[in-house]
């Protein structure tokens, strides 16, 4: 097999396949990860400084369950790809505003405000930083023995 | 004379099904389980576990015997599933991406695992079982150590509190049974995954093709005779080694199946007993070391997992314990895998002398012949 020697021709053609099966695996992956990106939308129905909260309001994220909100509720919804459509129902006045939102790639939680979606001021959609995660915590020293039992491997495998 | 011989032959050749049929119908009155129940757990676990089973099939073709050696596919595939899960990639998508990253490592696993086989030729199974337990420890060291302080795994929701290793159980949430509810039939009481069927009858497809081909050919060729395929031209090793790197990759593809399916990922061990139950399965259909087919897939994960699914309600009915019932299912799969192969190595040296004493007969007569000639 080794003694075989393969035309430049040959070479060539195996080359292009080869990059193109590169291409299409890379490709894929691509695809997968930007079409099944999944993001945590909290919809937020808080006082912004433009706008006040809506008292009274239907929510509905993708066409998906709708969500009753008051003025200063908070509620979430899992949303997966690059945008999310939104649907608001004021029951003050009736007022529908329907709305195709860009969902950033590199964010896994987002803050939806509906104040400020309902007045047209933007963005209404930020990127949501827990106040938890943005405290410095004190480094600690680490042992095995710090490991709770949910945390160490089990001895058991389980069943199938 | 030749009917209860060939009767003999029907039950020593299906021995391990017809024990395995017979227990498990006698356990199904005991369990108290309704028949509508056990068969929709049976569709559930078809749909759960028969692409790792069918993965088994390649080496069997190529002479390689059961492949133990699958584990490191299943490792692959959870790899990709832990990086689909720190990305957050849900649905179908996160299956996808999973076992688009998990291909390449299991690529490169079942290349070491192939040519560490050939050089232990004809002992394939053990090697194979030893090689899961060295790449399992390889396994641990990443996931444990590695990720999180050399490989970015930046969610919180899956890496340890000490900021680096992988915790112990994994929520698939986002993926959760994406592929079994991609194209769920509702037939009567019964809830058929068709998407999950349909990618099983895809790679049974691609088994039957592949079969046909030229390399299926020579797979079969090394697996009936290496020294004549070999002199015939065809690259034993090379074959033997795409034989399990096909097969690497299918358990990689089966375990992420397996693990929508079940909904989370015991990151340590969940691989542990992947090939076990799969070798189990198969040897239950009523395959050997040396032959397998699909329906031999079929029926032993039906089979087998009829079973697991009686037995532990059996066990509790019967003596009052469920552990009973757990413990008859390690003690059936780590039975019938000890039974298939002791009544293999029998039926192998039972032929060997039956074509021995036929040489003989054959000798003898030739030998009468010659003294009744003048």
């Amino acid at each position: 097999m080794r003694g075989v020697s393969i035309s430049p021709k040959v070479r060539r053609h195996r080359l292009l396949i080869r990059v193109a099966l590169l291409a299409v695996y890379v490709g894929l992956a691509t695809l997968a990860f930007v079409t099944g990106k999944g993001h945590t939308v909290l919809i937020d129905n808080k006082d912004t400084e433009q706008a006040e909260g809506i008292d009274g309001v239907l929510v509905a994220v993708n066409g998906g369950e709708q969500l009753e909100l008051y003025r200063g509720d908070r509620d979430k919804a899992t949303v997966q790809g690059r945008s999310m459509r939104v649907r608001l129902e004021v029951f003050a006045d009736g007022t529908i505003v329907e709305k195709r939102l860009r969902l950033p790639l590199g964010q896994d939680m987002l803050l939806l405000s509906l104040p400020s979606l309902l007045a047209g001021s933007e963005p209404a959609l930020v990127p949501f930083v827990p106040a938890a995660a943005s405290a410095p915590v004190e480094e600690e020293a680490f042992s095995s023995e710090d490991l709770s039992e949910e945390e160490l491997p089990p001895l058991e495998p389980p069943a199938p | 004379m030749s009917g209860k011989r060939s009767l003999g032959r029907f039950f020593t050749e299906y021995a391990v099904v017809i024990i395995f049929l017979v227990i498990t119908l006698a356990s199904i009155k005991p369990s108290g389980l309704s028949l509508v129940y056990i068969v929709q757990e049976m569709l559930i676990r078809l749909g759960r576990n028969s692409f790792l089973v069918l993965a088994l099939l390649l080496p069997i073709y190529a002479g390689m015997g059961l492949n133990f050696g699958m584990t490191l596919g299943a490792m692959a595939g959870q790899i990709g599933l832990i990086f689909a899960i720190n990305w957050n990639i849900s649905g179908v998508q996160g299956l996808a991406f999973a076992a688009l990253l998990g291909m390449p490592i299991s690529l490169a696993m079942g290349w070491v695992c192939g040519a560490v086989l050939n050089r232990a030729k004809g002992r394939e199974m053990v090697t194979g079982y030893i090689l899961a337990y060295f790449i399992n420890g390889i396994y641990q060291f990443i996931v444990l150590y590695l990720m999180g302080s050399v490989i970015p795994i930046t969610s919180p929701a899956i890496l340890l509190s000490r900021g680096y290793g992988i915790r112990n159980t994994l929520n698939l949430e986002g993926v959760r049974q994406s592929l079994d509810k991609l194209l769920l039939l509702r037939l009567g009481p019964f809830a058929l995954p068709m998407a999950t069927y349909m990618v099983i009858a895809l790679l049974c497809l691609f088994i039957i093709w592949f079969r046909k081909s030229k390399l299926g050919q020579d797979m079969r060729a090394v697996g009936h005779d290496m020294a004549v395929a070999g002199m015939s031209g065809i690259a034993v090793d090379q074959t033997r080694i795409v034989a399990i790197i096909i097969s690497t990759v299918l358990a990689c593809f089966g375990q992420i199946i397996f693990l929508q399916n079940m909904g989370n990922l015991a990151t340590y061990n969940a691989h542990d007993q992947t090939s076990f139950f799969a070798v189990a399965a198969i040897l239950v259909g009523g395959a050997s070391v040396k032959k397998a087919t699909i329906p031999n897939v079929i029926i032993g994960v039906v089979l087998l997992h009829s079973l697991f699914v009686v037995s532990p309600l059996a066990g509790q009915k019967l003596f009052g314990s469920a552990m009973i019932g757990e413990y008859f299912r390690s003690f059936i799969g780590y039975g019938v895998i000890a039974l298939s192969l002791v009544l293999y190595a029998w039926r192998s040296r039972r032929e060997t002398e039956r074509a021995r004493e036929s040489l003989r007969g054959g000798a003898s007569g030739a030998v009468a012949v010659g003294e009744g000639a003048p």
